[in-house]
């Protein structure tokens, strides 16, 4: 076979371009409800009716600590906005991930609500539940006693520049075969931490969280550090429900 | 009859070979190579005679049996018609090799010698080497058309009495000719662009000229008052990190800068002016010092047409230019004077206008003591506006063109603004009696530079005030630099130990000092309020270095160079940020971080040639050069890290004569450490050590007395070998071991065409056509992240016509109208195009410039 000295070069230049390294790689990102909307909080049996959350954006770092001072540039993200139905009980598309193939060890992420470098202000998606990140609605019985609850919970970002969830482990070793990332959470868990009993002594039956009680601080510890949501790699393509 | 000459040797054998170290190339260069000089005590000026036709001496039959090997050395009483009327033989090399110079000689023919204009008798030297016929042949020091030969540089005569001769009507005036300084190559990758191919395609600056010499890409992604970025064999050298360039032997790195290590703006050259540009590529020759990683640059300046002239071009983007030189006949090239003002609003969306001008003049005259002396002044000053870069996810969505900017303030406040004032003084002195050379050289640099770039857009977050961000990615930095500096150097006559080997050595030094004061900081636009600083130093930097170098002709045709460089660098740092106290921290001491650094780096270099044939040659080389390091990073006391580079390379050229010439490279370099470009630091961050192995071709063609061609292609594996491990304050290097170098393209192919001819008559005056072009082969480069660029093909084409002193002339670059990137990155920004910010790192270009027309008018006086 003839080659040319231009041609020579050429295949030269070419296998020259090829690197196996943090290959760009996109696969879906799904919203993955657990729980059935039901938790266990001492006594309390929780059960929610409704259960919007808003999720995004993510983003993925390859370090330990996912936050955005200390990880510039992250391996992975999911910019869209999403508000999931958290009691369905199939999957629902979030979106691509897009980013690089390699080892991701924490997510640095927000629930609806920003606060971007050029923000003035954290600013809530166009999206969001009434403005929320998460709307929750359910009932919490206790023997005969039962409390109806409506929760209208904000995740916000505590500094300009920062995420709401500032780091949280994430791991995995992303391979261009990885074909969906789900984000896993449990919303009934969150409420563990309401102080039911409290209300119940009140003689209220009928409870609105809002932002800045007690009881919403009791759901963002629950959301942030006792049942916070977690994060799956694995290679199915099963069709997933968009919300 | 040079090439005609070659021909015949290469057909039958030499009978002779009369090497001429003062040889002229072409008789319609001889006369514009003359180098006239000298004034007498009165001042009358004495322009010395220049070669029209030579004759090669003829070896003597009777001389073969004796093998004789020797130099005559004659002088030619050169009559004012231009004919030579007296031989004497001032250095014998015995009766029959005197006799066969003799003969020689007298069917040489010259521009006679000129007295204020007025052609008069003249007496000059010049020296016969004769080397027995043989195959192979005397070994030669290649040549390149047509400064690689050395060229008659006739020096006035110095004494009183001549002077005094030709003040009083002498009818004859005693100038010696002797061979101008053009050092000897150091291997096949030594290259010497000259004229022709400088001037084929058309060239926007100085520094574009250098894309000529193989391997070379020049970019402008920073506008047109910041440095070029020079690509070199596998080398993405940025502003100059990785190549020394010098103009007329003035360095024009800047140690330590703060946009770049080894900063080199070459704008200060007008390219009217560049005689010849030699590039080493690869680390060979021990005067080669800091900076020589990928190689080096040597602009020759000087003006070769005696004639002043002003150019007036007009074309795209509303681009104007003006261009005068002064070359005045009676005065050698060297002397010149030449200024340029240039103003353009730029492609784009008008986020690239700037104006520029600068000015360089020389005056070469003698000294006593056969000193030849070259006084050069040169200055520049520019300002721009700088577009920046777009992200190309906002191109292919549409939010933006190729050529926009971003319309945030903080990307429309970018722009820089630079000066460079140079003064120096070269010392030469070549002892006719026994071929020994001594020079000296001055020079004194004083540069300022100030740019804003944003490339991130609103990534960054203040060091002082953490709660500070968003604020815009404007990073100022500005860089005061007073530099002073000189050389010596003393090259030996040839000797020879024994009956075979001959040689000679070269002793030099070369020092330099800076004085530099720094700053970079983030501004806040439109306001340009500071919002956090970075840098804030002053640094003094000396360079003291010495060379030996030595070249043995171990047989006939064998020859070795070899030598060794050794610098010692001192650093004193005050850096006024250092021991920064973080906001969080209780302060218990002033920031503040002063300390001392020095370090000595060491590198041999050599080359073996060898020249089997006449139109053979193989050589091969090894060397070991340095890059100094960035001050403000060494420690108190630390052994300036030095980044060491060695390289090797074997090469063979086929040559035949100047018809022709073949050159094939195989090369490897390797890095102790690297510099890549961090966009947020606006600046070079190290990258670990690298490994470059590549291939280089390169045809240098004359197919006719017309025409000159030139074609280069290089192909380069170039690999990071151990990039920094990720850390906490960057998790996510952009770089992996193993990978492809960024921003290198691994084949660039290169070609450059001139054509000229005469032809036609228009008033009585023939005309004088030119044309040309130069065309450009980038492959896709690889990008941090795992990313490529868009493969990039570019073509320029110029074209005159001259008729006496009117010349018409058109320049097209970019003829093709390619869109390309003329530098990409990959990083992280947000430049708030979308409503959820990416941390992804993004494809970012720089446009290169789109199809531009420029038409000239050029009237010689």
């Amino acid at each position: 076979m003839n080659v040319s000295p231009l041609t020579a070069f050429a295949l030269l230049a070419l296998t020259a371009c090829i690197d196996a390294s943090q290959a760009p790689i996109a696969y879906d990102a799904v919203a993955v409800a657990r729980g059935n909307g039901v938790a266990a909080a001492g006594a309390w049996s929780i059960t929610l009716t409704r259960a919007d959350v808003a999720l995004g954006p993510f983003y993925f770092c390859a370090a330990a600590s996912g936050s955005s001072t200390l990880c510039e540039s992250s391996v992975a993200e999911v910019r869209g906005v999403t508000v999931v139905n958290a009691l369905a009980s199939t999957p629902q598309f979030l979106g691509r991930v897009h980013g690089f193939s390699g080892a991701i060890q924490s997510v640095s992420y927000d629930l609806g609500i920003s606060w971007f470098d050029t923000q003035r202000a954290a600013t809530p998606a166009p999206a969001l539940p009434g403005g929320h990140s998460i709307q929750l609605e359910g009932v919490a019985k206790r023997g005969a006693v039962s409390v109806t609850f409506r929760a209208d919970i904000d995740v916000v970002p505590q500094f300009q520049g920062q995420n709401a969830i500032s780091t949280a482990p994430a791991k995995a070793a992303v391979q261009p075969a990885n074909g969906r990332l789900a984000i896993v959470l449990e919303p009934a868990a969150w409420l563990k931490q309401v102080d039911f009993d409290a209300v119940a002594l009140t003689g209220e039956r009928d409870l609105v969280i809002a932002p800045g009680s007690s009881a919403h601080n009791a759901i963002l510890v629950g959301l942030k550090n006792l049942s916070p949501i977690t994060f799956a790699w694995s290679e199915s393509q099963d069709p997933v429900a968009t919300p | 009859m040079k090439r005609a000459t070659t021909h015949r040797a290469l057909r039958a054998g030499f009978t002779a070979l009369a090497v001429l170290p003062a040889y002229v190339a072409l008789p319609g260069f001889a006369t514009t190579r003359a180098f006239a000089q000298p004034a007498s005590p009165a001042g009358t000026t004495v322009t010395p005679p220049s070669v029209i036709t030579h004759v090669d001496a003829q070896y003597p039959p009777s001389a073969r049996e004796a093998r004789k090997h020797d130099d005559v050395m004659l002088a030619l009483t050169v009559d004012a018609d231009g004919h030579v009327s007296k031989v004497d033989v001032l250095q014998s090399g015995g009766a029959d090799l005197d006799e066969a110079a003799v003969i020689a000689a007298r069917q040489w023919t010259f521009v006679p010698a000129k007295k204020n204009g007025k052609s008069l008798a003249s007496r000059i030297r010049v020296p016969f080497h004769f080397a027995p016929p043989a195959p192979p042949p005397e070994l030669v020091e290649p040549v390149a058309k047509p400064h690689d030969d050395a060229v008659l540089e006739p020096h006035a005569a110095s004494t009183e009495s001549d002077g005094a001769a030709a003040e009083k009507g002498s009818t004859t005036a005693e100038v010696r000719v002797t061979g101008r300084p053009n050092p000897p190559s150091r291997g096949v990758s030594d290259f010497r662009v000259s004229r022709p191919l400088l001037t084929a395609a058309p060239h926007g600056s100085g520094a574009d000229l250098l894309a000529t010499a193989p391997g070379v890409y020049i970019a402008h992604p920073e506008g047109e008052a910041i440095a070029q970025r020079i690509y070199l064999r596998g080398f993405d050298a940025d502003h100059g990190q990785d190549v020394e360039l010098r103009v007329a032997g003035i360095p024009m790195n800047q140690p330590s800068h703060i946009h770049g290590q080894g900063y080199a703006d070459l704008n200060l050259v007008i390219p009217e002016t560049v005689r010849q540009i030699r590039v080493i590529e690869g680390v060979y020759d021990p005067r080669q010092g800091d900076f020589a990683v990928a190689g080096s640059a040597s602009y020759d300046l000087g003006v070769e047409e005696r004639r002043s002239r002003v150019k007036l071009t007009y074309g795209s983007f509303d681009t104007k230019r003006i261009v005068a030189v002064w070359a005045p006949s009676d005065q050698p090239e060297e002397t010149f004077g030449a200024a340029t003002f240039r103003q353009t609003e730029g492609f784009g969306n008008g986020t690239r206008g700037g104006i520029s001008g600068g000015a360089v003049g020389q005056y070469r005259f003698n000294l006593p003591y056969d000193v030849a002396a070259v006084l050069h002044l040169g200055a520049y000053a520019a300002r721009s506006n700088i577009a920046g870069v777009v992200r190309r996810d906002d191109i292919e969505a549409g939010r933006l063109g190729l050529y926009d900017a971003y319309a945030d303030p903080s990307a429309r406040a970018q722009s820089a603004g630079t000066s460079r004032t140079q003064l120096g003084l070269t010392l030469d002195r070549h002892a006719s009696e026994d071929g020994s050379h001594t020079s000296a050289a001055l020079w004194v640099t004083l540069a300022s530079f100030r740019s804003r770039t944003n490339f991130t857009g609103f990534t960054e977050r203040s060091r002082f005030e953490p709660t500070w961000v968003g604020r815009g990615d404007l990073i100022e930095q500005s860089n005061d630099d007073f530099g002073l500096g000189g050389s010596t150097s003393y090259s030996s006559a040839r000797f020879e130990p024994s009956k075979q080997i001959r040689a000679h050595y070269e002793l030099g030094s070369e020092v330099s000092t800076h004085r530099v004061r720094q700053a970079q900081n983030l501004l806040q636009s439109p306001q340009n309020e500071t919002w956090d600083m970075r840098d804030d130093a002053e640094l003094k930097m000396t360079d003291v270095g010495v060379f030996g170098d030595a070249h043995v002709d171990i047989s006939r045709f064998v020859r070795v160079k070899a030598g060794a460089r050794a610098d010692l660098l001192f650093f004193d740092i005050d850096d006024k940020l250092g021991n920064f106290i973080p906001a969080f921290q209780k302060k218990n001491h002033i920031p503040g971080f002063r300390r001392t650094a020095s370090g000595i780096a060491f590198g041999p270099r050599a080359t073996v040639d060898a020249h089997p044939t006449t139109w053979l040659r193989v050589s091969a080389s090894y060397g070991e050069g340095y890059r100094s390091p960035q001050a403000r990073q060494l420690d108190e006391g630390e052994q300036a890290p030095f980044a060491k580079v060695k390289s090797y390379e074997v090469g063979v050229t086929v040559r035949d004569g100047d018809a022709l010439s073949l050159s094939a490279v195989a090369y490897e370099t390797d890095l102790s450490y690297d510099l890549a470009f961090s966009p947020q630091e606006g600046r070079l961050a190290r990258i670990g050590p690298t490994t470059r192995r590549g291939l280089v071709g390169h045809v240098l063609a004359n197919p006719a007395d017309w025409a000159t061609v030139s074609l280069s292609a290089t192909y380069v594996n170039a690999t990071l070998d151990s990039p920094p491990a990720a850390t906490p304050a960057n998790p996510s290097p952009a770089f992996v071991s193993g990978q492809s170098l960024p921003y290198v393209p691994p084949l660039l192919v290169r070609s450059d065409v001139a054509l000229t001819r005469t032809a036609g008559r228009a008033f009585g005056k023939s005309l004088n056509w030119k044309a040309g072009y130069g065309t450009t082969f980038l492959s896709s480069r690889p990008l941090p992240y795992g990313q490529t660029s868009q493969p990039v093909f570019l073509f320029d084409v110029a074209a005159s016509v001259r008729r006496d002193w009117l010349e018409v002339s058109f320049d097209a670059m970019n003829l093709l109208d390619s869109r390309y990137a003329d530098t990409e990155y990959a990083f992280v920004s947000n430049w708030q195009s979308t409503a959820v910010p990416s941390r992804i790192p993004a494809r970012h270009v720089s446009a290169g410039a789109p199809r531009t027309l420029l038409a000239s008018v050029t009237l010689y006086l």
